[in-house]
């Protein structure tokens, strides 16, 4: 059973207006669980609304979706089960941080839940481990943290509410490289050590690249592709006529495979590294 | 989306009470105001009704739309017109019973208060419907100007006034955002007694300020770098200046009194003292 | 003829006090000399609170050096009655795009830097229409800014830089908050600034396939200058660029792995078209 489903869910903008357009069109989607999934697309192809039905944040215009084979809105416990069930965390996630300390504001996810106190600060110590926060930055005021530690706080601060699902839109955004690239080891280390779903909706292919195991495309409200890194990676001509911005190694691939060297596609350094080896190894 | 409101009430369009001078339409806004309370009679009330009709028409703004400005005051009007019917002594009797007592002047009244609220708000919903907040901002700095002499702040009160306009939108979007957030972990908003409501507020409002203040000092900065003084010797690109049109329509307002005072000259008071 | 140096940093150190916000650490500079000639376009390099929002704040007077002298154009920016000389020498263009448009109309911003300048109204709208022409915004002159995208603001923030006539341009990360599309859409006007107009462009970022396009790159960390000259002969030093937290050009790094492997390839490669070419070459000659 897949842990997340959609049936033919659409959900319109500005309703009822002149303006009003559909951000997503009829999706069906089921996700597995244990993937790592990367959501690309330009902005405005409707990414972030699809992530935000699966915690019935939006509610949709029609169709139904299933977390754990439960309609999120069949009843109003389901859809506050949906909450706790699949974690969201917004895009600069840090300006959601209110309480004095970085601990009460981690624990405000399971306070919500109605956890004990002994189970919340097992949570919250957890959580902290995972994003990498030391112990002692935990009785600080998250307001003195810096930019990548406070991103990563907000960041526990779902993580803490031990959701199925961890849905992170734009983690990286505005980070430089080091921020970046704590968040995506953060972020894979996460998966393998708890074996929960993710979702990362991102801009960077790069990004998704690294970490994914499964990239999902939307484009104009619909799902374009939907498999592994490898099969959509390699429909790189129709990645970029959707306006997408491919990873430059895959550019070079593109240009040599024109050339007639027939390399196949690459999309990290490493990978296009060994295959140019490999075909200049032989000649060399 | 919640990023498509309007400020203000704006209309957008072309005629020619859009293309009024702002300053002149605040002005037009009060005179007409003092007008509707100059009528005494049921012919002036329908030359000041036929005005309202007549420039809500030239403005071409729909009547749906006007309605849907009138319709919050619905009630006072209903309410207040209540009162004067059942309360209003004087003219003849029209109904004597029991502890029933209804006079003319009791409906006069009452049709007159209603008519000239439902006037008053038609128009100065006009003035908003057919002028952008920034045009509204522009033309009260300059109506506003000579109390620079009494040291009162004009153009910085302006300027002010100006940023929360712009930042109205910003702030309302952030607020949209960090609510979604804190749902995500769960906050509980809509449930709950009156104190649990206010204290669920502040997930809500301490990001809102924290996040406001810095928006605040990068503005500043950014308003540094861009010359900005706050003192005199500042120019502006658009230039208030008075058309033929601004004189026309004075003339026309100026026409309308004289229409409401030969009007209540000619068919006298319609309330009998 | 030597090349006119319009932003000079001599010797420089400054320092956030704690009531600054920053945290003591970050953000301070320390003996920093840079010359930025004339119609350059140098991009700033360095991971986050190695000092480079810091220099660029140092350039046009927001802060003052606590020793050293930074002048602009030959004015010393730590005089409190050069501030607004400075400030129509070099303008300013922030990361946040929401945080620095003042106006609820497009054209109305555009117009604020001029208007505080005391210019006559008539030049004000010139100015106005051909900085909006020249960023390709003046269909959206009459727009409410907070229904523009993130791109389009940030270049509505660029004409109103235009419109005050600098000569020189500091962009303090101005495509970190922006989506691919957006981002395209700044350099490239960032690039027209600088080769139609010879604007001095001074373009503070983190993004090397940005950094590229620039004539000079300096990196920095610790508040000094670590690596300074062309794109290519920068990039090229890519373990130690690695070292400074920061990333290379992925087509550069490429390159960086094979000539390690033993594959004769140059390690001046900048993008993907002389990547390509560049393995073409070993390939075909094999």
């Amino acid at each position: 059973m897949p842990v997340l489903s959609m049936k033919g869910v659409t959900h319109l903008y500005n309703k009822g207006t002149p303006s009003q357009s559909k951000a997503i069109d009829n999706i069906n989607l089921d996700i597995e669980e244990g993937e790592l999934v990367g959501i690309i697309g330009h902005t405005g192809s409707g990414k972030s609304t699809l992530v935000q039905h699966f915690n019935g944040i939006l509610k949709p215009e029609s169709g139904k979706i299933f977390v754990d084979g439960t309609d999120i809105w069949s009843s109003k416990k389901a859809t506050r089960e949906a909450r706790f069930k699949v974690g969201l965390c917004f895009q600069y996630p840090e300006y959601q941080l209110f309480e004095e300390t970085v601990y009460k504001d981690i624990s405000f996810g399971p306070k919500n839940m109605g956890l004990n106190e002994e189970e919340i600060q097992k949570r919250v110590l957890l959580a902290a481990k995972y994003v990498g926060l030391q112990q002692e930055l935990l009785e600080k005021s998250p307001f003195d943290l810096s930019g990548g530690e406070k991103r990563r706080a907000a960041i526990a601060g779902v993580i803490a509410m031990q959701p199925k699902v961890l849905i992170l839109d734009e983690p990286t955004a505005g980070l430089d490289p080091v921020g970046r690239d704590k968040i995506l080891d953060m972020i894979k280390a996460y998966r393998e050590k708890t074996g929960s779903t993710v979702l990362l909706v991102s801009h960077s292919m790069e990004d998704v690249a690294k970490i994914a195991t499964k990239v999902l495309v939307m484009n104009d409200a619909h799902i374009e592709m939907y498999g592994t890194v490898d099969e959509v990676y390699s429909h790189s001509e129709k990645l970029r006529e959707i306006g997408l911005n491919i990873p430059q190694v895959s550019k070079v691939f593109e240009i040599l495979n024109k050339k007639g060297l027939n390399l196949g596609s690459a999309y990290t350094v490493e990978k296009a590294a060994e295959l140019i080896l490999s075909k200049g190894g032989a000649a060399v | 989306m919640i990023k498509d409101i309007t400020i203000g009430q704006y209309f957008n369009g072309k005629s020619v009470l859009h293309r009024l001078d702002a300053r002149m339409k605040i002005i037009l806004t009060v005179v007409f105001i003092v007008s509707i309370f100059l009528c005494q009679n049921f012919w002036s009330l329908g030359l000041m009704v036929l005005f309202t009709l007549m420039t809500v028409i030239v403005s071409g703004v729909p009547f749906k739309m006007v309605l849907r400005s009138i319709k919050p005051i619905a009630i006072i009007v209903t309410f207040t017109s209540l009162i004067n019917i059942f309360y209003v002594r004087g003219g003849t009797s029209l109904v004597d019973w029991r502890f029933i007592h209804i006079t003319t002047n009791g409906v006069f009244t009452a049709l007159f208060m209603a008519t000239r609220i439902v006037c008053l708000v038609v128009i100065s919903s006009m003035l908003t419907y057919t002028t952008t907040p920034t045009m509204l901002t522009d033309a009260i700095e300059k109506l506003l100007s000579p109390l620079k002499i009494f040291k009162i702040p004009v153009s910085t009160l302006a300027m002010m006034m100006t940023l929360a306009l712009r930042f109205i939108p910003t702030l309302v979007d952030e607020i949209d955002r960090i609510t979604n957030a804190q749902k995500a972990r769960g906050a509980n908003l809509d449930d709950g007694n009156f104190v649990q409501r206010i204290k669920a507020l502040v997930p809500i409002i301490v990001p809102l300020f924290v996040s406001s203040i810095r928006r605040a000092v990068e503005l500043a900065d950014a308003m540094d770098c861009r010359c900005y003084t706050g003192g005199p010797g500042r120019t502006r690109m658009k230039q208030m200046k008075f058309h033929l049109r601004d004189f026309a329509s004075l003339f026309v307002i100026l026409v309308l009194i004289a229409g409401i005072v030969v009007l209540n000259y000619y068919f006298g008071a319609v309330l009998v003292k | 003829m030597k090349e006119k140096v319009i932003i000079k940093f001599d010797n420089v150190s400054f320092a956030y006090k704690a009531d600054e916000g920053e945290t003591a650490a970050t953000g301070v500079v320390d003996g920093f000399s840079l010359d930025v000639p004339e119609g350059q376009f140098l991009a700033v390099l360095g991971h986050n609170g190695c000092g480079k929002s810091t220099i660029a704040k140092l350039m046009n007077g927001i802060l003052v050096p606590d020793s050293g002298k930074v002048t602009v154009d030959g004015i010393d920016t730590s005089e409190d009655d050069n501030v607004i000389d400075v400030r129509k020498t070099v303008g300013m263009v922030f990361q946040n795009p929401d945080n620095q448009i003042v106006a609820t109309i497009v054209e109305d911003d555009v117009a604020f830097g001029p208007e505080n300048l005391g210019v006559d109204p008539k030049e004000i709208r010139n100015r106005v229409d051909d900085a909006l022409k020249a960023v390709g915004m003046y269909e959206f002159r009459g727009r409410e800014p907070h229904r523009l995208s993130g791109g389009q603001k940030q270049r509505v923030a660029i004409a109103g830089v235009l419109a005050m006539n600098t000569k020189c341009v500091v962009m303090d990360e101005p495509t970190a908050m922006l989506d691919p599309h957006g981002r395209q859409e700044v350099m490239d006007t960032i690039r027209m600034l600088n080769k139609e107009r010879g604007i001095t462009v001074i373009l503070i970022t983190h993004y090397m396939d940005e950094a590229v396009k620039a004539d000079r790159v300096v990196v920095m960390d610790n508040g000094k200058i670590v690596l300074d000259g062309e794109p290519r002969n920068v990039f090229k030093n890519v373990e130690k660029l690695k070292a400074l937290g920061l990333d290379v050009p992925q087509a550069t790094e490429l390159a960086y792995r094979l000539k390690k492997a033993g594959f004769p390839i140059a390690d001046d490669i900048l993008d993907e078209e002389e990547c390509a070419s560049a393995v073409l070459k070993v390939l075909e000659v094999k």
